[in-house]
């Protein structure tokens, strides 16, 4: 009997010791595979699943190219950093990956490479970099002017290329009546002086979920892992992830529409606004030299301003309507339908003025207005006709405020091209509807867009960080 | 049988016993008892306030990251109460500081910068995966979301306030005063050429050789913002107009303009607007004239015994906080008692 009771106790002891004795893993090194990748991987955390023999070997590993495969990478043309403790690393083309694994010999991460040379063996691996070959603007953070898109920067390039080591100021700590001691981290930048030649007086800084901030001066570009910072160490301030950099900006945006209306509307004016969904300023200018506009011409040139980071409709549609970055709006996306803030329909309605909103045959965000769709009752392929016509009908009623959205430019840039004859033929059109519009119309007038477009082979595309997309011409009579 | 029995249910009994540990609603751990968070820097001067108190605060549960030294990120799930709910019965805010140095029993000590108390929530927190926390963390521990552990001080014992700018404030210029005393510009605002000043006139003139690097700006609608000095130099007060005294510059984004400005502040200096404050304090406006005490309230300032009034034309008068501003002729008078200065352009607190 005792020794059925020793028995049960040895397993019960054995059972609690599996229960709250084995929460802490092994000493396993930390190594990450970072770089332009969707996904931050880490060794140490990766299941029984990834683990292979390796032909001829004894003992288990995972295939670098499972490994990778695990994180993502953001281009399909990449190559890999197999980066060591010591700073010694090698760089693999990312389709020559077969026959290399990743082992986990003596606690450390050691690299078994049978068809490379000697030298990819790279011992105690710190990191696994994915570096993304290909030049497309949507990876990683753009760097760009009002009319040059300058360079392009992502983490995996960053990691390749020149950095400093800058001494971040962590904190200061101290112990009563003891000594103090400041903390440092390092941290691997590069200034953005040394990405443009331009004088740099100011920049505009947007980030992935909408930030949206005016600086003055330069700051750094801070390489943390699988994105980059913007960075003023001095004043410890930092916007996290960010997508891209405008260098010198305008100091008017699309989010002047709002502002605008609101001084009219104060002065007890009535306005209308003409929103011509894709069109950028370089379309712009481009009709304007070939004659397409001449009654968008007659207003004047168009004051060149940049609208929000990312330049999709909703998007660009959320930050004329409520004067505010998407970061505050909350409408960062396409998915995005609902403002968190109030917009100027809801000013107006708080007032108790009229207001209209003029659209296609669908709703891009659930905003409190009167919305008149406009369903392309002739079958010509085109909303614009219908929307121009039921504005037309809108301003005899005179309301106080009235926003008209023509898609024509967008869907054309989409299908033909930014500055394709056809997407021009569309934009001519809408010239001929606003000046109809505006001679119909007694009161303050607004013509801005969401976005711009870029040409992609045969079509056109935007969302990017990129001149194209990110400047739009802005008119108020 | 019986031995093995009374194995399984003592087994039985640790598990629902371990398992019960951080279940409930626990308050306090009674070995605290006596305990009591040192507030200190408060405009009204030291605080303290029981654990028990805390722990009657509204509490919240939520999971943050903590960086170690090392870089590995670890994350918790804890339960205590936000900071500002604790500092909310004196009145203040975390932002309101310019930094916020927390104590540990052990004599460890951090400041949490003026970034960090403007973009994170702290939480002061008592529990830690539904359980009470470590013996060296207890009773109370620093949660701040994604910062490293050498902010998440634990055994909480204090904290020290450090003042924003304003409670350094030694110097308040009466705005629309100033403003006659500097060139005046044309802005074009829209269809209309209003009149401005151009802000680093308004900082070399009153502030001499100050220096700092933030420039606080509440407007009379409670807009509370810092900007930094380079961006405020590069701007103007509009002075007539729509929304005056108004913030704007050619230069910078319409989203970034402040109108009807109540005060900016830059270092030692406080400028403002006192069509501002007799709007929003109208109130407590007293046959046509508001009180010192109303101009250091909406400034936050504390009450100093007496203050040193000058005039645009040199003179100067020393009064106390109740004394009475009213507007006159061409700017503002000063009233204590039988004695009256015309033309009052700032005051200065004596230091006593």
């Amino acid at each position: 009997m005792k020794n059925r009771t020793l028995a049960l106790v040895t397993v019960l002891l054995l059972f609690s010791s599996l229960l709250f004795g084995c929460r802490g893993k092994a000493a396993v090194p930390a190594c990450l595979v970072t770089g332009d990748v969707e996904n931050l991987v880490s060794l140490a955390d990766l299941p029984r699943t990834y683990y292979t023999r390796i032909p001829g070997e004894k003992g288990s590993a995972i295939p670098l190219a499972k490994l990778v495969e695990a994180s993502a990478p953001l281009d399909s043309n990449f190559s890999v950093l197999l980066l060591g403790v010591d700073g010694l690393f090698a760089r693999l083309a990312g389709d020559e990956l077969e026959g290399c694994y990743i082992v986990n010999r003596g606690g450390t991460w050691n690299t078994v490479a049978k068809e490379h040379p000697v030298n990819a063996g790279i011992k105690d691996l710190r990191e696994i970099i994915i570096v993304a070959e290909g030049d497309d603007l949507d990876l990683g953070v753009n760097i760009i002017s009002q009319t040059e898109n300058i360079c392009r920067l992502t983490p995996g390039k960053m990691a390749l290329g020149e950095t400093i080591c800058y001494p971040y100021l962590d904190g200061e700590t101290k112990i009563e009546g003891g000594y103090g001691i400041s903390l440092y981290k390092q941290k691997k930048v590069i200034p953005l002086t040394a990405l443009t030649e331009e004088e740099i007086r100011s920049v505009l800084v947007m980030g992935k979920e909408g930030e949206y901030e005016f600086l003055i001066g330069f700051g750094y570009l801070e390489l943390n892992k699988n994105e980059i910072n913007y960075l003023l160490p001095k004043d410890r301030f930092s916007i996290r992830n960010i997508a891209g950099v405008i260098i010198n900006p305008p100091v008017q945006s699309v989010l002047d529409t709002y502002a605008d209306s609101i001084h009219y509307l104060n002065l007890g004016e009535k306005v209308m606004v003409i929103y011509i969904d894709g069109l950028g300023y370089h379309q712009y200018e481009h009709a304007r030299d070939l004659g397409c506009i001449p009654n968008l011409a007659a207003l004047g040139t168009a004051g060149r301003v940049n609208t929000i980071y990312k330049p999709v409709t909703n998007a660009g549609f959320a930050a004329l309507v409520t004067g505010q970055p998407p970061a505050v709006n909350g409408i960062c996306a396409r998915e995005s339908r609902e403002p968190k803030v109030d917009t100027i329909f809801d000013w107006l309605e708080a007032r108790g003025k009229n207001h209209v909103l003029i659209e296609g045959n669908g709703s891009v965000l659930k905003l409190n207005t009167n919305t008149v769709y406009s369903a392309d009752l002739n079958n010509d392929g085109s909303n614009d006709d219908e929307v121009f016509n039921n504005a037309l009908t809108e301003l005899k009623k005179s309301p106080d405020f009235i926003m008209v959205h023509f898609h024509g430019v967008d869907d054309a840039g989409h299908n033909y091209g930014d500055c394709d004859e056809r997407t021009m033929a569309v934009l001519q059109m809408v010239d001929l509807y606003i000046r109809v519009l505006v001679e119909e119309w007694e009161g303050r007038v607004i013509i801005t867009s969401d976005h711009g477009m870029h040409s992609l082979d045969d079509e056109g595309s935007h969302g990017s960080f990129r001149y194209e997309d990110m400047f739009v011409p802005y008119f108020r009579k | 049988m019986k031995k093995v029995t009374s194995v399984i249910l003592c087994f039985a009994l640790l598990l629902f016993l371990s398992g019960c540990a951080g279940g409930g609603e626990p308050g306090p751990d009674p070995e605290y008892q006596d305990y009591a968070l040192e507030i200190l820097g408060l405009a009204t001067g030291e605080e303290k306030i029981s654990l028990a108190d805390i722990y009657k605060l509204d509490s919240v549960e939520v999971k943050l990251s903590n960086i170690s030294s090392s870089g590995e990120i670890a994350h918790l799930n804890i339960k205590g109460v936000m900071l500002d709910e604790v500092l909310s019965p004196y009145g203040v805010k975390q932002r309101d500081y310019n930094g916020i140095r927390f104590y540990a029993g052990d004599g460890y000590s951090i400041v949490v910068p003026r970034e960090m108390l403007q973009n994170k929530e702290i939480i002061l927190f008592y529990e830690a995966e539904g359980a009470p926390m470590k013996e060296k963390h207890r009773p109370l521990r620093v949660g701040i979301n994604e910062e490293r552990s050498m902010y998440w001080v634990g055994n909480l014992t204090g904290m020290e306030l450090i003042s924003v700018e304003l409670t350094t404030v030694k110097r308040i210029v009466f705005l629309e005063t100033a403003f006659q005393q500097l060139e005046q510009h044309d802005y074009p605002d829209y269809d209309q050429v209003e009149k401005a000043v151009k802000t680093e006139d308004l900082l070399e003139k009153f502030s001499g050789d100050e220096a700092a690097d933030q420039v606080r700006i509440k407007s009379a609608d409670g807009l509370d913002k810092n900007e930094a000095e380079a961006i405020f130099r590069l701007g103007y007060l509009k002075i007539t107009g729509e929304g005056q005294p108004m913030f704007l510059s050619p230069d910078l984004p319409k989203g970034m303009y402040v109108k009807d400005v109540l005060f900016f502040s830059y270092g030692e200096t406080a400028w403002v607007s006192m069509e501002q404050l007799f709007q929003k304090y109208e109130d407590e406006v007293e046959n046509g004239g508001i009180r010192v005490k109303t101009i250091l309230d909406a400034l936050g300032l504390p009450a100093s015994a007496d203050y040193l009034f000058t005039s645009c034309g040199g003179e100067a008068m020393v009064a106390g906080q109740e004394a009475i501003i009213f507007p006159t002729e061409g700017g503002y008078s000063l009233e204590d008692g039988d004695k009256l200065l015309r033309e009052i352009i700032c005051l200065e607190a004596t230091g006593e």
